[in-house]
């Protein structure tokens, strides 16, 4: 099965974690361990929001608003997709990504499975 | 959470260096496989209850290894070639290890389906249940399969080793061909539960990955890499609703799995960024990344596909090549020298009883106006075609071609 794994944090605490060289040489040979064991098929890092724009749909308007989205509760720093052979078998992977916990901040990984032909069999 | 999901999730990560690292230190594979064993069903037991450890994959090897010290001193015997056992402390696997592995495991002292087995055994960590239900043969055929492969490799004496330099190259092939075997075996499954073959197909790229990673001067690792991924991003429109096959040229390319294409376009760069000569696999996937690249059927690059088809019948002649070469022909030069070509293999006794010889044949006769030899042809294909499916598409075809 196909996942995407997104490393999410708040809008409050983007500006406060700068990438170290430590995390990023830690991060580089956690990406080694992923594809050593065969599981990664893409990956990448999100610049900060205040480099993002967001275009919003509502009661038939369109709007652009341009970043930081500071208010935002759940920012998308990076993602993997991953194929594994069970969700489970992706939370094992998830436990092992170095976070430096003196950051104090709290950040959150979700994994996500993909839609799969199964999912569509059943439509109309 | 269910905790026996996660318990096999764990020993899918880690069963293949699992068993490479006790092979190391008792030199039997077989022997290694079955400490390995032992190590799970204590897992299975105990970790639901005491929370999975910290470092899962040294529990495991203690685990194995105290289960291994066990029997040695029950036994009483062969102290000498397992002295190491009690003086070293547990070391993971190195990749030289996993990869003794994976050569261990696709000797050519071994079947063809031998090979197949042990491969997603020992380096996958599938279990024999899982084996037995993806090959559609029962589990016990699958257990003892696996027990005589490994009782060949004790009884051949076969090192847990690199293969020598000078036997590389064969050596690799058949590590090759066991994976894109397991591959076919999930993609091109005619029959059986679609979900856990196509499983299957996902556990031999992973496994072609893993390889990769371990080989990385090898182009044909990263080849085969990306044939298998190439073709496995067509998985969701090859076939239709009822299950019968949707050729090339009419499946929704929107639905066309992106994320695969691009890692398996990026495996191809790295093979041909080797500067090494193409093998068979390459070839094949630099076939498939014309269809992959082409937006719509009519944008193929039918001139580049019948260039690699002519360095395929070079590398890896074969009648089926031939076949599909008379394909890419048809749409360079037209169906009368695609025919021309086709009647060049018609010799072939290997072909005689292939379906795929006549559709080809009678779709070829079909555009050049000869309708009757069309329908014969595609009747006489329909009569061999392996599905029902492939078999009704054929006989409407017979059918529409002299209305």
């Amino acid at each position: 099965m196909k996942v995407m794994v997104m490393i999410k944090g708040t809008g409050a605490d983007e500006d406060k974690i700068a990438p170290t060289a430590e995390m990023l040489a830690a991060m580089g040979e956690y990406n080694d361990k992923l594809v050593k064991a065969g599981i990664m098929l893409d990956g990448g890092g999100l610049r900060p929001s205040a480099q993002g724009k967001q275009v919003i749909f509502e009661g038939g308007t369109t709007s652009v608003v341009d970043g930081p989205f500071t208010e935002s509760k759940e920012i998308i720093a990076g993602y993997w997709v991953w194929q594994v052979s069970s969700i489970e078998e992706a939370v094992e992977w998830v436990k092992q990504v170095p976070t430096d916990p003196k950051t104090g901040l709290r950040e959150v990984l979700e994994i996500r499975p993909y839609y799969e032909e199964a999912d569509f069999e059943n439509l109309a | 959470m269910d905790a026996r999901r996660t318990v096999e999730a764990v020993w899918r990560i880690h069963s293949g260096r699992l068993v490479a690292s006790l092979t190391r230190l008792v030199n039997d594979v077989g022997l290694a496989e079955d400490f390995a064993q032992d190590a799970y069903l204590a897992a299975l037991e105990q970790w639901p209850v005491s929370g999975i450890p910290d470092e899962p994959a040294g529990w495991l090897l203690t685990t194995a290894r105290r289960r291994a010290i066990d029997m040695i001193r029950r036994e009483g015997v062969r102290e000498t070639k397992y002295a190491l056992l009690g003086e070293e402390e547990s070391s993971p696997a190195t990749d030289q290890d996993l990869l003794s592995l994976v050569f261990v495991a696709c000797h050519p002292v071994l079947s063809q389906e031998s090979r197949a087995a042990l491969t997603l055994r020992m380096v996958g960590g599938l279990s024999t249940d899982e084996i037995g239900r993806a090959f559609l043969v029962p589990s016990a055929t699958i257990g003892q399969r696996i027990s005589r492969a490994k009782r060949t490799l004790a009884e051949a004496e076969v090192p847990f080793a690199l293969p020598d330099p000078d036997e590389l190259p064969a050596r690799l092939h058949a590590v090759l061909e066991v994976l894109y075997l397991i591959f076919t075996e999930g993609y091109a499954a005619t029959s059986g539960d679609r979900w856990i073959r196509r499983d299957l197909a996902e556990q031999a790229m992973r496994l072609g990955r893993i390889l990769a990673a371990l080989m990385p001067a090898e182009p044909e690792v990263y080849g085969l890499v990306a044939l298998m991924e190439l073709q496995a991003s067509r998985f969701a429109t090859r076939t239709g609703r009822d299950g019968q096959p949707v050729l090339l040229e009419d499946q929704d390319r929107s639905r066309w799995d992106r994320t695969l294409i691009a890692h398996g376009l990026a495996a191809l760069a790295r093979a041909r960024r080797l500067r090494k000569p193409l093998g068979p696999y390459t070839v094949q996937a630099a076939i498939a990344a014309c269809h992959a690249r082409a937006p719509r059927f009519a944008d193929t690059d039918w001139s580049a596909i019948l260039a690699l088809y002519d360095a395929l019948s070079q590398l890896a002649p074969s009648p089926v090549v031939g076949l599909n070469r008379t394909v890419a022909v048809l749409h360079v030069d037209g169906p009368q020298a695609a025919l021309d070509a086709l009647e060049e293999l018609a010799g072939d006794p290997r072909l005689g009883r292939y379906h795929l010889f006549g559709a080809i044949r009678g779709d070829l006769l079909l555009r050049l106006g000869r309708r009757g030899e069309a329908a014969e042809e595609l009747e006489r294909a329909a009569s061999l075609a392996p599905t029902r499916h492939e078999r009704d598409l054929l006989m409407a075809r017979a059918a529409a071609a002299t209305d």
